[in-house]
């Protein structure tokens, strides 16, 4: 792993208009992710970790702020110009049924993104599809089938193989695998892994989902209101996270524990997320933190970094 | 909101004297489908005693929700319920009418479902569809329902319940409709609940925002609970006892100290493996391959063979009986024997 930023984000900011008021979606974060590095970014629904994901690979164009993949800027460029940066990074949804064309056989599907930038003839692109499809365990053959033919899962593993056409370093999953069964799912997560062993993928993993981040994930962003509140080791997040908010989130996995007197207790964290259309004044976790102090109300934590590979957005580091 | 602390539950495991609350004997039930007959549900048996919290896991597939929908009638088509009984409150639900059973469910045993807070009529203020609970059970009047809804709102949390009563469901965000949710299982009083997977499409926060107040407010009351779920992390922190159900039968059953502590069926020890452990974050998991079959037939040998790492010639011809392997532990498989062969299984 290298520590050079594969992709760096600095000072995003977007903002949506909903019936004619201001989202504040994503506020002021910077994030960067290493080569061969997997970057697992949480939240809950509403704290932006979507949208950030999308501004990072030019889905949404970020009203302030900067997206360097290698170095090269990608905010203000034209979609078309965008194009030869797809190669470096590709995306995976949640809903496949949906991304797959439905009149076109899984193969086409596959390789449809190279054949449509000539970078391949269609003969070539049939044998690159029916490897890739082997590559994410579907069968070769499986290549005729067509997407309504298949299981969800095995949709997912078509767009995953279809993502890899390119050959990108960086795939971002949006909630890649949320929608599918969790025995499923676990078989999922295997291929993500082993992706990543295979061809030192990089990934961007957007989840609600914890266990899920926490199998994948070399380092955790924990967002909340839009914002980063925490970033860190994925053990350092799940054993000894800092921000209290990142506590009562890991504190939520709850483990099988050794016997009934190991059992946790089940402490909720009060109150509920605040209105993204009425933020409140300073840290945006102040109305629900245990130990707010006066300046968590007036003025807002900049994430700084409290140890190696750890940045807290809190006045209390 | 209270800071809602869940201390250790009674454990009734050893208590003879507490007649169950509701007891399943022998329940087989079938689905008629176009492409054939899907046996769900193939001989279960389990009993939940006064204020006590079973736990039924397993994977989606396995036959758990069809056993609770079954027993309150909400099989829906082509689904019927071949043999056993259901006792509760001295009456075998399985023979009761629909109409008959309308007065039992929502009344007697209150449910919690999965997307059921999404089965709030949207054109009508929450408040009035947890009292309609009271009213169409004729418990009380509207006017004493009112009260008594928003009494038991503030109860749950619901801060401004006057004002909540009075909103609409999607004024409401999804942590509340659930707690709604809850309102309008509970406000019945029922001897027992079905949670259904009661917070899995929910943030994580909110999923133990909700856990907390449910096991807090039945705890309180000494509501039983029959909770369906396939987050054994989530079961292991609220159940007294636990059934591992898989192909429609139970594989596994013990209470829940023994549970942790002696897992033993190979399935049961599968699903834990494929579990991830927020103290081991590194650990790789090992996900059990294949899925839970749909039968079409009747399983012949034991339903969990053909994904079964042990599984041998005499798995995949007879079904295993479920045997008292330890004091009050229960497994279902060939390859367990008695007390004393007992010996913990290596993880898959």
């Amino acid at each position: 792993m290298s520590l050079t930023p594969f992709l760096d984000l600095r000072h995003i900011e977007k903002s949506f208009r909903v019936r004619g008021k201001q989202l504040p979606a994503v506020r002021d974060v910077s994030l960067s992710i290493r080569e061969g590095e997997s970057l697992g970014l949480v939240g809950e629904s509403g704290s932006g970790k979507s949208t950030l994901g999308r501004c990072a690979i030019g889905l949404t164009a970020p009203d302030a702020g900067s997206v360097r993949l290698l170095g090269e800027e990608l905010v203000g460029r034209s979609r078309r110009d965008l194009r030869p940066i797809w190669r470096h990074m590709q995306m995976v949804f949640q809903d496949a049924g949906a991304a797959l064309h439905p009149r076109m056989t899984v193969g086409r599907n596959v390789i449809d993104p190279l054949v449509a930038r000539r970078l391949v003839s269609r003969r070539e692109g049939w044998e690159i599809a029916r490897q890739l499809l082997e590559q994410v365990g579907l069968h070769a053959d499986q290549a005729e089938a067509f997407p309504f033919e298949l299981s969800g899962g095995q949709q997912q593993r078509v767009m995953i193989a279809r993502a890899l056409a390119v050959e990108p370093k960086l795939l971002i999953c949006d909630e890649a695998v949320s929608a599918l069964d969790v025995s499923v799912q676990a078989q999922m997560m295997d291929l993500f892994i082993r992706l990543k062993q295979e061809r030192n993928l990089s990934y961007l993993f957007i989840s609600h989902n914890l266990p899920t981040v926490g199998q994948i994930a070399d380092r955790i962003a924990v967002m909340y209101l839009g914002q980063i509140v925490e970033v860190g080791t994925t053990q350092r997040m799940f054993q000894n996270p800092y921000h209290p908010y990142s506590k009562a989130l890991f504190a939520s996995v709850l483990p099988i524990p050794a016997n009934v007197s190991a059992r946790r207790e089940l402490r909720a964290l009060p109150g509920e997320m605040p209105s993204p259309f009425d933020l409140p004044r300073g840290c945006p976790f102040h109305t629900r933190c245990p130990v707010a102090v006066d300046r968590c109300r007036d003025v807002r934590p900049q994430l700084r970094a409290i140890d190696v590979d750890h940045q807290v957005a809190c006045h209390l580091a | 909101m209270a800071d809602f602390v869940v201390e250790a539950r009674t454990d009734f495991s050893n208590d003879v004297s507490k007649q169950p609350v509701l007891e399943v004997r022998d329940l087989v039930v079938r689905f008629e489908r176009a492409d054939g007959v899907v046996h769900a549900v193939n001989g279960v048996d389990f009993a939940v005693r006064p204020g006590e919290w079973l736990g039924i896991i397993g994977e989606s597939g396995s036959g758990k929700s069809v056993t609770l929908m079954s027993i309150l009638g909400l099989l829906g088509e082509g689904g019927r319920v071949i043999r056993g009984n259901a006792w509760f409150n001295g009456v075998d639900l399985v023979q009761l009418s629909d109409r008959q059973l309308r007065t039992v469910r929502g009344k007697d045993i209150g449910v919690v479902f999965q997307n059921l807070a999404e089965g709030f009529n949207p054109y009508l203020p929450i408040g009035s569809q947890i009292a309609e609970v009271l009213v169409n059970h004729r418990l009380c009047t509207r006017r004493t329902a009112h009260r008594r809804v928003i009494e038991f709102m503030h109860e749950l949390g619901i801060a401004d319940a006057k004002a909540r009563f009075q909103q609409y469901p999607h004024e409401l965000s999804g942590g509340m409709r659930q707690r709604a949710m809850i309102a309008s299982a509970i406000v019945s009083e029922p001897k027992v609940i079905f949670a259904d997977e009661p917070t899995t499409a929910l943030d994580s926060t909110v999923q133990m925002q909700v856990l907390a107040l449910l096991t807090d407010i039945c705890r309180k009351r000494g509501t039983a609970v029959v909770m369906v779920t396939h987050d054994l992390g989530v079961a292991a922190h609220t159940c007294d006892r636990i059934v591992v159900m898989y192909g429609g039968v139970v594989m596994e059953e013990a209470p829940i100290d023994e549970f942790l502590q002696f897992p033993t069926h190979p399935y049961t020890l599968g699903l834990r493996a494929a579990s991830f452990d927020p103290e081991q974050p590194d650990r790789p998991l090992r996900p059990i391959p294949g899925v839970a079959p749909v039968l079409l037939e009747a399983p012949r040998g034991c339903p969990f063979a053909p994904r079964c790492h042990m599984a041998t010639t005499v798995c995949r011809e007879r079904l295993p009986a479920l045997r008292q392997t330890r004091p009050e532990h229960r497994v279902a498989c060939h390859h367990v024997q008695g007390e004393n062969e007992h010996e913990p299984y290596p993880i898959p």
